[in-house]
C-alpha cells in the first residue's frame, strides 16, 4: 500500500515538456518523466558489509554473488516511468568468466617471472588484438543482462569499429600529447551509445566534438586558477613564518589545501556536469530523448563530503556515498518520452561474461 | 492480493496487473478489466530475490513478467509455500542489526589481520621461493643512482680504508646466493650512514666510519646490514607494498574522483610500518650476529646513540634556529606513524636488553 507513493510522485511529476527545443517540424507531445533512485545508504550498507564478510569466508568466490547483489540493488531502485531496471547476470556465468581471468592473469605473471622479454614480445600484441573483443563482450553482457519493462538490452558493436575507436584513436591521444583526449572521448561515447540497443530501437548520440574541447579547456582553466590561488595561499603562508607563529603558519597553510582540494574537485566535477549533461541531452530513443541537468556545484559538494565521509570513517560510508552519487545522476535525469510501449523484444542469448570479467581484473574502465 | 504490473515480455507496453495466489499453488494474473492475463502454478515461476526494498520480478514461464514493490506480501507467500530459502537467508542476515555488526567486526578484524599478518607471512614465503638474483639488477641501479645523485668517492686515507675492509672481510658471512662487500663513499648530504642493497652490497659512509669511536661498532651496524640482505627484506617490502596498493586501489578505485588519493594514503602508512618492522627484525639479526662473534649488542646502542646525535646536530645546523622550539629527542609525535624507522630511543633500550 505504502509502495505507491514514489510511483504516484513519478505520475504526477509527468508534464508536457518544453525544455527541448524539439527540431524543425516535429510537434509529437512530449511527456517527461523524472528518473527516481529509492535506495538509501544504510540499507545498502547492509547488504555490502553482508557482501564482504561473505566474500573473504569464501576465500572469494562470493564475489561473484556479492556483485550481481550490488548491481541488482542499484538497478533495482532505480525507476522511471512507473517501472525500474532489472539486473539479470548469473552468478555462475560471472564465476565462470573470473577464474578464466584469474588464470590468465597467474599464467601471465609467471611466464613474466621466468621468460620476462619473450611474455612481453607475445602478450602486449596478444593484449592488444584481444582488448577490442575483451570490451565488446564486456559491454554486450552488461547490456543483454539489463531489462526494463521486461525488454532487454542489447550492444551491437563490432570487432572491427571497436579496434579504431579503442586501439587506434588511443594512439591518436599518445601521438597527438593528449590533445586528442576530448575527441577520444567523444568518440568512446559515440561508439558505446549508438551501440546500444533497447529491444530493437537503437540509442543514438549526435556529439558536437567541439563542446568536449570547450569543457576540457574551461576545466583547465579552472585548475589554472586553483593553482594560482595555491601559489598566493603558500605566498601568505610564509608571513606566518616570517612572525615566528606556528600556529598561523598552520592555519593559513591548512586554508590554503582546504581550497585547493575544493578548486580542483570543482574542476572535476565542471567537466563531469558538463560531458554528462552534454551525453544525455544528445541522446535519442527514437522520438525519445533525455534532459541531464548536472550541476557543477552540486557535484563539488558531493565530491568533498564524500572524501571527507570516507577518511574520517576509515571506509565504511563507502555505500552511502556510493548511493548518494547514484541519487544525484537519477535525480537530474529526465525520460522526455513520447512512447515508452512501442519497443520490442529482440533476442534471447544473454551473451557470457568472460569479456566482462578479464576486462575487469585487466582493469579496463568504460565509465559513461 | 499483490499489486504490481505486467510485462507481456514482447513489447515494453505496461499493463497495471494483480497476482493472486490460491492455497493450492496457483498464480493468476489478472489485468486492470479483472481479464486473465497468465495462470500458472508456482513452482513454474520465478521469483527474484529480495534485496533491500527493490522491486521484485516475478518470471512467468511463457516469458512474460510480473513486477511488484510488495516485497513483504512476496515474501509472506513464498514462505508459506517454502520457496526461495537461500535468498532468506541472505535477507536474514542483511535486515539484522546483530549480524550486520557482527560482519563489520569480521571485516575489521580480517582487514587487520591481512595487514599485520597475512600480507607479510605470504610475502616471506614468496620471497624465499624467488631466486635471490632477481633484484640484482636494481641494486646496481641503485648504487648508480646514489652515487650519482649523493656520494662521493671515499675520503678516507687508503690505509685506513684498507684496514676497515680486512676487519670487515673476517665478518662478511660465505653465502652461496649473496656477493657481499663493502663500499666506503663519501656520504655528502646523507652525513654517517650504512645502508645495504639486496644483491649483498653494503655501503658504508665516511662520516660513520669518523663518528664511531672504536671500529667494533662499526661491525654492529654491519650486522645489522646484513640482516636486511639475508632475510630479503628489499623484495618483501616491494612485494608487500604492492600487494597493498593493488588492494587499496581495488577498494577505493571506483568510489570516487579521491581514488588515488585514498588508495595512496593507506598504502603509505602501511608500507612505513612494514618498513619499521624490517628495521626492527635487522636490529634484531645484530645483536644475533654480534653474539655469535662474542661482542656486547652495546656497540649497536653506542652507534645509535652517536648517529642521534649527530642527526640532530645536522638538522639544526641546516635549518637555523626553528628547532629551538622545543623539539625534545624523546617527544614522539603522530610523524612517527609515517617514518620508516623505529624511534631511535626504543632501539637503543632494545640493544641494551639485549646485552644482558
Amino acid at each position: 500500500m505504502t509502495e505507491q507513493t514514489p510511483m504516484d510522485e513519478t505520475v504526477n511529476a509527468a508534464e508536457p515538456s518544453q525544455t527541448q527545443p524539439a527540431p524543425a517540424e516535429q510537434t509529437i507531445e512530449r511527456t517527461s518523466y523524472p528518473f527516481a533512485f529509492h535506495g538509501q545508504g544504510g540499507e545498502f550498507f547492509k547488504i555490502w558489509i553482508v557482501n564482504i564478510v561473505l566474500t573473504i569466508l569464501t576465500l572469494g568466490i562470493y564475489a561473484a554473488w556479492a556483485k550481481v547483489r550490488t548491481h541488482q540493488y542499484f538497478y533495482g531502485n532505480t525507476e522511471v516511468a512507473k517501472a525500474s531496471f532489472q539486473y539479470l547476470a548469473d552468478p555462475i556465468t560471472i564465476l565462470k568468466g573470473r577464474i578464466i581471468a584469474v588464470v590468465l592473469f597467474l599464467a601471465y605473471f609467471f611466464l613474466n617471472q621466468q621468460f620476462p622479454v619473450q611474455t612481453m614480445l607475445v602478450s602486449i600484441p596478444l593484449f592488444i588484438i584481444a582488448a577490442p573483443w575483451i570490451i565488446n563482450r564486456s559491454l554486450r553482457f552488461n547490456m543483454r543482462n539489463t531489462a526494463y519493462r521486461n525488454i532487454r538490452f542489447d550492444f551491437t558493436g563490432t570487432y572491427g569499429s571497436a579496434f579504431c575507436n579503442f586501439v587506434l584513436g588511443y594512439l591518436a591521444v599518445i601521438f597527438s600529447f593528449g590533445m586528442a583526449f576530448p575527441w577520444w572521448l567523444r568518440q568512446l561515447n559515440k561508439y558505446v551509445v549508438n551501440n546500444t540497443k533497447y529491444g530493437d530501437a537503437e540509442f543514438e548520440a549526435t556529439l558536437d566534438v567541439g563542446e568536449y574541447y570547450i569543457a576540457f579547456l574551461l576545466s583547465i582553466l579552472i585548475s589554472f586558477a586553483v593553482y594560482a590561488v595555491i601559489l598566493i595561499g603558500i605566498g601568505i603562508s610564509a608571513i606566518g613564518a616570517a612572525v615566528e607563529s606556528p600556529v598561523l603558519t598552520v592555519i593559513l597553510g591548512g586554508v590554503t589545501g582546504i581550497a585547493g582540494i575544493i578548486g580542483f574537485s570543482f574542476a572535476k566535477a565542471f567537466v563531469n556536469a558538463r560531458l554528462g549533461n552534454l551525453l544525455f541531452n544528445n541522446t535519442k530513443l527514437r522520438d525519445n530523448g533525455f534532459t541531464s541537468e548536472l550541476k557543477p556545484v552540486d557535484l563539488t559538494k558531493l565530491y568533498v563530503t564524500n572524501a571527507l565521509l570516507i577518511i574520517v570513517t576509515l571506509g565504511l560510508a563507502i555505500p552511502w556515498v556510493m548511493v548518494r552519487m547514484a541519487r544525484y545522476r537519477l535525480e537530474t535525469l529526465t525520460l522526455e518520452a513520447t512512447d515508452l510501449t512501442g519497443f520490442v523484444s529482440e533476442q534471447t542469448d544473454r551473451g557470457n561474461a568472460i569479456g566482462e570479467e578479464i576486462g575487469d581484473v585487466f582493469d579496463i574502465e568504460l565509465g559513461l | 492480493m499483490i499489486q504490481g504490473d505486467y510485462y507481456d515480455g514482447e513489447s515494453s507496453a505496461q499493463l497495471a496487473a494483480t497476482m493472486q495466489v490460491a492455497a493450492n499453488g496457483s498464480v493468476v494474473v489478472l489485468g486492470d478489466q479483472r481479464q486473465q492475463l497468465a495462470s500458472f502454478h508456482l513452482e513454474q515461476v520465478k521469483v527474484s530475490p529480495r534485496i533491500g526494498n527493490t522491486a521484485r520480478y516475478i518470471d512467468l514461464p511463457d516469458g512474460s513478467r510480473f513486477e511488484t514493490r510488495e516485497n513483504d506480501a512476496v515474501d509472506q507467500w513464498l514462505t508459506a509455500f517454502g520457496r526461495d530459502r537461500s535468498n532468506r537467508f541472505l535477507n536474514f542476515l542483511e535486515s539484522h542489526t546483530k549480524f550486520v555488526l557482527l560482519s563489520v567486526v569480521i571485516v575489521a578484524a580480517f582487514c587487520w589481520w591481512m595487514v599485520e599478518d597475512g600480507i607479510p607471512r605470504a610475502a616471506e614465503v614468496v620471497a624465499y621461493q624467488l631466486p635471490a638474483s632477481i633484484l640484482d639488477d636494481s641494486s646496481k641501479a641503485t648504487l648508480k643512482l646514489l652515487d650519482e645523485s649523493f656520494l662521493g668517492e671515499s675520503e678516507l686515507p687508503p690505509e685506513r680504508q684498507q684496514a676497515l675492509q680486512e676487519l670487515f672481510a673476517g665478518y662478511l658471512p660465505e653465502h652461496s646466493e649473496y656477493q657481499f662487500r663493502v663500499l666506503l663513499r663519501n656520504g655528502g648530504r646523507m652525513g654517517a650512514n650504512a645502508f645495504a642493497l639486496p644483491d649483498g652490497t653494503l655501503v658504508f659512509t665516511d662520516q660513520l666510519v669518523e663518528l664511531v669511536d672504536s671500529d667494533q661498532e662499526l661491525l654492529a651496524v654491519l650486522g645489522h646490514e646484513i640482516g636486511h640482505v639475508v632475510e630479503r627484506h628489499s623484495l618483501r617490502q616491494t612485494l608487500q607494498g604492492s600487494t597493498v596498493a593493488v588492494i587499496a586501489v581495488l577498494v577505493a578505485g571506483d568510489v570516487s574522483v579521491f581514488g588515488d588519493l585514498f588508495a595512496a594514503l593507506p598504502t603509505i602508512i602501511v608500507s612505513s610500518s612494514y618498513s619499521r618492522d624490517f628495521e626492527r627484525d635487522a636490529d634484531e639479526f645484530a645483536f644475533t650476529f654480534l653474539k655469535d662473534h662474542e661482542l656486547s649488542p652495546k656497540l649497536f646502542a653506542n652507534v645509535m646513540r652517536k648517529m642521534m646525535l649527530a642527526h640532530e646536530a645536522k638538522s639544526e645546523g641546516d635549518e637555523g634556529e626553528e628547532h629551538t622550539h622545543g623539539d625534545d629527542p624523546d617527544e614522539s609525535s603522530w610523524l612517527d606513524y609515517l617514518s620508516s624507522h623505529p624511534a631511535s630511543q626504543e632501539r637503543i633500550e632494545r640493544a641494551e636488553a639485549a646485552a644482558e
